[in-house]
């Protein structure tokens, strides 16, 4: 029957259109919320304000990444950023994984990014946007160093706020770790880590 | 007051083809020689203290040589320490004494020219404020535009001291020696503000019926009277028809009460106006037929006896000719088309209908206000270098022989630029015809075959300058052999193109350029590929032809290369239309009842067509390396350069033009 039949354009295009309104009205309420804040606490700093709501997020990130790394693969820190790349592309942002010619590089790059965007339409400044961004990272990065005694480290090079064509952030880890990893210490350390950070 | 200097313009050929807009008009006792006047227009030249800059001054006084005699209005003036009324951040400032010399110089500039100066008031309410938190208005009532301040209601003592701030602002006007005065209550600024139902709610003697909410501005109208004495016309600038109904906005009838309580309270002479601001109907964009709202005018005249003046599409000198002639006009008001061509009522004075550079009515110059930018043209690149000798064509030094690959507006302009400087200067055109992709863009619907005026205008000025045309002739190698010029100019356009994806042999491609001239053979449903202007065009013509259509581009949003003051037309047009569009989009591939769409997320659309329509140009600069080669100087302009629009087209031409 022909009202039976499906359009696979017209239900991927409805996700589609609901996902990026989805998308845009989470930012937006991140913004407005910010707003109510410092209505309510006009003594606060909105960049005090941004960071420290950004370290929230990112220890509830790092609860959900924990579960999907596995430090005795040697796909360890490529894995993190996939993870990055995925939670962005989940925020509607556009990124993808850069893969570098030294062992213990990684690079994530953004070229799409709606969030100055809206840090613009709400008068936050862009330092407000990449330092926030920066703070949500690092403290993911923290938290998973913590949980599987690494050492991550992140560094964003670029910032499409601060005027770059991409966002770009390099992690890096040292040699020492994947020695450590050993199949099933690794994955055994790190559940119950997790465990500690409220992770299932 | 003193009469005018008469004008004679008995002999000048344009007085014959337009009797009506050359004969003398009287308001209250000044009498005009002609039916002309330049309508107060914001231009962001002023330094953002309100004082007047040399820029706004040799801006303004090229406008009053250009109505011959007629009225020449300046930018509305600002009248507030607080800079509550100030809509625009170069707007001028008449709240102190200390902005009297301004002032005077501007109303001499004008008077310089044999122009009659006015002056206007214009407090702009809730579209004011542009320089602090708020902007004001008689009521609270939230913006429905996001780029306009929180309105904060105004009290008795704040509407008793904005009227006395109106008298003091007129008093300085009239103190620097302007002749006329006019008030402002357009578009939404607080006259109109007051005046409309949707914005006053207020239930004092200030709000009300329409007659409460006429009260301030009858109240300004006295006020100002009673400085600036009984002999200067004072006018007003009134909105006849608000086009408010969704908000609750005034009826016509209402909107016509307010103009026999203007007159009553003394005003000499009323400019009509239709729309606001905050209206979803649009009234001044290209695809507004000209000549539209002059039924509003004709109500007008019905409704007062003061004469009556209107602007809003009124291009084309027969339409206020014929409705001056007719008693639905009395004087014949224009800004957009004097920003384009300063001079164009001397022009049509002298019958020099085709050296008119055009307005295509495509409101860059409001874009650029409302983003705090100096007033520009999309058609006119000397406007708002008026004052700046390196923007003005001067004779060359070195006399060259030039080449111009290329009959479009960029070699055009340049060509006649260069030409006018004493070059020699030769235009091939590939084609039988001048226009390059504007010949196309005149095609599209919605008044763009208004675009085609352009080309019109600089063949008449390539010929007026002696320029040589080669029509149906290429530039080849050998050519430049033969010709062996000095230079060439590269102004060869653009091709329309497409990347090879997988399965692309599939499907018949068509290019947007055959569409829109009606050659393509299009099926039911379209892809276009593409979201710039050309994609738009025909978008918008197979979607008018009942075509299911979809466009698919890389850009954030349709139509980068419009400007964001008209892009809202067509995206309007499209929705109305159904067209569906893929935003930062791509076809990865044709399959054999469509395409895949790689959409937004990485997400793969199907979407089944049975056309593909490519848009996307590239450029056409073939030409430079040869020119190298052969040790001829060579210059790349317009869509050659880097596909554009036709605005960056003219202004390539005119900037190679004055240097070349």
């Amino acid at each position: 029957m022909a009202e039976n039949v499906v359009d696979p354009e017209k239900e991927l295009r409805t996700l589609l259109v609901k996902f990026d309104a989805l998308g845009n009205i989470t930012r937006a309420t991140w913004y407005e919320f910010r707003q109510a804040a410092l209505d309510l606490a006009p003594q606060l700093k909105p960049m005090d304000l941004a960071l420290h709501a950004w370290e929230v997020v990112g220890h509830d990130t790092s609860k959900a990444y924990v579960n999907s790394l596995d430090l005795s693969k040697p796909s360890f820190l490529e894995d993190i950023a996939k993870l990055i790349v995925q939670s962005s592309t989940m925020m509607g942002e556009t990124a993808r994984l850069v893969k570098s010619q030294k062992p213990n590089e990684v690079f994530v790059e953004w070229d799409r990014c709606p969030w100055p965007e809206f840090a613009r339409k709400y008068g936050a400044t862009m330092e407000e946007d990449v330092l926030g961004c920066d703070m949500w990272f690092q403290t993911v990065i923290k938290d998973i160093n913590e949980i599987f005694g690494t050492d991550v480290k992140l560094e964003t090079t670029h910032a499409i706020p601060r005027g770059d064509k991409t966002c770009t952030r390099r992690l890096t880890m040292s040699d020492r770790h994947k020695k450590k990893g050993a199949k099933g210490q690794g994955e055994g350390a790190a559940k119950g880590d997790a465990k500690k950070h409220g992770g299932k | 007051m003193a009469q005018k200097a008469k004008w004679d313009y008995s002999d000048k050929p344009g007085a014959k083809m337009f009797p009506h807009l050359f004969k003398p008009i009287k308001i209250r006792n000044m009498t005009i020689p002609n039916r002309i006047k330049y309508a107060a227009t914001e231009d962001n030249l002023n330094d953002h203290n309100g004082f007047i800059t040399p820029a706004g001054l040799e801006y303004m006084r090229e406008r009053a040589k250009g109505v011959v005699g007629g009225i020449c209005c300046m930018q509305g003036v600002y009248m507030d320490p607080k800079r509550e009324g100030q809509g625009y951040v170069g707007q001028a400032a008449a709240w102190d004494d200390k902005y009297l010399p301004g002032l005077t110089k501007m109303a001499d500039a004008i008077k310089g020219e044999g122009a009659v100066s006015d002056y206007q008031l214009m407090h702009c309410g809730r579209v004011g404020g542009v320089e602090i938190d708020h902007c004001v208005g008689p009521s609270l009532v939230p913006q429905r535009l996001k780029i306009f301040r929180p309105v904060k209601e105004m009290t008795k003592e704040d509407i008793r001291r904005t009227i006395k701030e109106h008298a003091e602002a007129a008093k300085r006007g009239a103190q620097a020696g302007f002749e006329m005065m006019e008030i402002s209550g357009i578009v939404g600024y607080l006259l109109s503000n007051f005046i409309s139902s949707y914005t006053n709610k207020r239930t004092d003697e200030y709000g009300g019926d329409i007659e409460g909410r006429c009260r301030f501005m009858v109240d300004t109208i006295e006020n100002v009277r009673d400085v600036i004495g009984k002999e200067m016309p004072l006018m007003v600038r009134l909105c006849a028809e608000e086009l408010l109904d969704e908000v609750g906005g005034n009826t016509p009838e209402e909107s016509m009460i307010s103009y026999k309580l203007a007159e009553k309270a003394g005003i000499d002479c009323i400019s009509v106006t239709q729309g606001w601001q905050e209206s979803g109907t649009p009234v001044i964009t290209r695809d507004i037929p000209q000549g539209k709202w002059l039924y509003n005018a004709k109500r007008a005249k019905e409704a007062v006896k003061v004469p009556i003046s209107m602007a809003y599409r009124l291009f084309d000198p027969k339409i206020p000719n014929k409705a001056i002639g007719e008693g639905a006009l009395d004087i014949w008001e224009m800004c957009r088309p004097m920003i384009a061509d300063p001079h164009m009522p001397k022009k049509v004075l002298e019958g020099k209908l085709d050296e008119i550079r055009p307005c295509v009515a495509c409101n860059l110059c409001l874009a650029r206000l409302f983003r705090d930018a100096p007033m520009t043209c999309y058609v006119n690149p000397i406007c708002a270098h008026e004052s700046d000798p390196s923007w003005q064509a001067k004779p060359a030094e070195t006399k060259k022989r030039i080449i111009v690959a290329g009959g479009g507006p960029a070699g055009l302009e340049f060509a006649y630029v260069a030409a006018q400087r004493g070059h020699e200067v030769h235009v091939f055109e590939e084609k039988d015809h001048l226009g390059g992709q504007i010949w196309h863009a005149s095609k599209g619907l919605y008044g763009d075959e208004e675009l085609m005026g352009m080309i019109t205008y600089q063949h008449a000025m390539c010929k007026r300058h002696g320029v040589d045309f080669h029509l149906g002739q290429k530039v080849t190698a050998e050519l430049l052999d033969e010709e062996s010029p000095d230079t060439l100019i590269v102004a060869s356009g653009v091709k329309y193109g497409y990347p090879k994806v997988p399965g692309i042999e599939k499907h018949p491609l068509v290019s947007a350029l055959d569409v829109v001239e009606g050659k393509a053979t299009v099926g039911d449903r379209v892809v276009i590929w593409g979201g710039k202007k050309p994609a738009i065009s025909a978008a918008l013509i197979l979607s008018e032809k009942g075509k299911k259509v979809t466009m698919v581009f890389k850009e954030r949003k349709v139509g980068k290369d419009v400007n964001p003051s008209y892009i809202w037309r067509y995206i309007q047009k499209l929705g109305n239309k159904g067209v569906k569009t893929y935003k930062e989009a791509d076809i990865e591939s044709f399959t054999d009842d469509g395409v895949i769409v790689k959409a937004l997320y990485e997400t793969r659309i199907p979407v089944k067509c049975d056309t593909v329509v490519y848009a996307e140009r590239e450029p056409v600069r073939d030409l430079e390396a040869v020119a190298k080669e052969k040790g001829i100087e060579v210059q790349v302009i317009g869509d050659a350069l880097v596909p554009r629009s036709l605005s960056n087209a003219i202004h390539d031409g005119y900037r190679m033009g004055i240097r070349i």
